[in-house]
């Protein structure tokens, strides 16, 4: 062993993302699958182009629709993560995916202690169609996924605002959309948001960008 | 039987906005009944915490001075944090603000005997007599989270009593260095600084293991990172 970097750990230290999406049937109006799927694949593509010595963004992507919820890419570094295509299809089973969301982060051979606090974004434009209270209210107030920043955009008039207002770790982190532009507007908050914290001194401060212009998004 | 003791110590400030101190503290005390070596971190987010991690490295030194190793350690967790709050009280009514981290090696020269301290997540291991043990920090969830005194939750040290027979050598380092290493290298890593350092003209030993992890661990995280390592040298 000729130098202390032989006794380090080479990888920098995770910094979680994990996003929960919504799949139902009536993400199917007004173009709203389209515009997910394109700002999931902006938002992959955006923050791929990120780099830290410091922090390194692993992603997972779970979704909710059908009749059951799914993880459709497990946690693993950005780099390594290609882009979802989703259709909209069925109900909105969102307890089920509280459910996983929470086996991952209390899972610490997948989010080690070493990690920085994971951030969790959850999008939909419905109001659950399952048992939702008791798996949202362990991931929120229990154990270690308590801990992790909770982000939301609620799509339209039927999403469950009130549900959504007690998910998010603070009311400014409620997102509120009319259309399926302000789908992709919200991923661009979530990028800067987490290159925010990838780039800050104090990454597991979380803080609060603006959300981005209208004009400023490319179309 | 006598014995003497190497030790090096270094610590470098993390990359934090101007005006923000190093808040980690290493106090090392020694005379002809005890050897102490005290590291503290104080958390980046209470304003007075490197004052906070100077009065635990100093209360440290102070009860153990006055502990009886016939004594329940309880007794010992319970002087040092009762110390650390008065003096801190004396100062503010916001002991929040005072808030750190406390690891810490005391080696009974007459009675060989060691005692291990520790309270929230700086790195502790020795190797007595050879055989070596990785003491885990008090569990965390995730980065630069952990238990310290003025959490207001009454937190306790962990402590352990160790006896020895004719060598020791231990590590205490803070997270900013703790969490980067390979758990199962820890022992190498022992290996490694005594081959390293006892070759080193002593006082230039400090200023090389500083050149060490200003090389290699500081662009790994922004916190401030501390190292104390000791040995036993043959006689």
């Amino acid at each position: 062993m000729d130098s202390l970097n032989d006794f380090l750990i080479q990888k920098p230290r995770p910094l979680p993302v994990i996003i929960a999406v919504d799949r139902s049937g009536s993400m199917g109006t007004n173009g709203k699958i389209d515009a997910l799927n394109i700002a999931l694949k902006d938002f992959i593509n955006s923050i791929k182009d990120e780099d830290s010595n410091k922090a390194e963004i692993h992603i997972a992507l779970f979704s909710f629709g059908g009749e059951s919820a799914t993880c459709d890419i497990p946690l693993a570094p950005i780099s390594q993560i290609n882009t979802q295509t989703y259709q909209a299809q069925g109900r909105t089973p969102m307890g089920g995916v509280f459910n996983l969301l929470k086996g991952l982060i209390e899972d610490k051979s997948q989010i080690p202690s070493r990690s920085y606090k994971p951030t969790i974004v959850l999008l939909t434009d419905g109001i659950p169609t399952d048992d939702f209270l008791s798996p949202m209210n362990e991931l929120i107030n229990d154990g270690r996924s308590s801990k992790a920043f909770r982000i939301a955009m609620a799509i339209g008039d039927d999403a469950d605002k009130n549900m959504l207002l007690k998910f998010v770790s603070s009311p400014e982190y409620l997102v509120l959309g009319d259309s399926a532009r302000d789908i992709r507007k919200f991923f661009r908050f979530v990028t800067m948001s987490v290159t925010q914290r990838m780039k800050s001194q104090t990454p597991d401060i979380q803080q609060i960008p603006q959300m981005p212009d209208d004009d400023t998004l490319d179309f | 039987m006598e014995f003497k003791t190497t030790v090096i110590q270094a610590s470098i400030q993390g990359d934090k906005e101007e005006g923000i101190p190093n808040q980690d503290y290493i106090e090392i005390f020694e005379n002809d009944e005890c050897l102490i070596a005290a590291v503290s971190d104080g958390l980046g987010s209470s304003k007075n915490s490197l004052e906070g991690a100077i009065i635990a490295c100093k209360s440290v030194i102070d009860e153990i001075q006055k502990i009886k190793l016939s004594s329940d350690l309880f007794i010992l967790d319970k002087g040092i944090k009762e110390k650390w709050a008065k003096e801190v009280e004396s100062k503010s009514n916001i002991t929040s603000d005072f808030r750190t981290t406390n690891s810490f090696i005391v080696v009974f020269k007459r009675d060989k005997k060691i005692i291990v301290g520790q309270l929230g997540d700086v790195l502790v291991s020795l190797r007595i007599d050879g055989l070596f043990r990785y003491v885990e920090s008090t569990s965390k969830d995730f980065s630069n989270e952990t238990e310290c005194l003025g959490s207001n939750r009454d937190e306790k040290f962990k402590l352990t009593l160790f006896e020895f027979g004719h060598s020791f050598d231990f590590l205490i380092a803070t997270d900013g260095i703790g969490d980067e290493l390979l758990t199962e290298k820890i022992e190498a890593l022992h290996d490694y600084f005594k081959n390293k350092f006892q070759n080193i003209e002593a006082s230039k030993r400090n200023d090389a293991l500083k050149k060490d992890i200003e090389e290699f661990v500081n662009e790994k995280n922004n916190d401030d990172k501390s190292l104390v390592f000791i040995w036993t040298n043959k006689i």
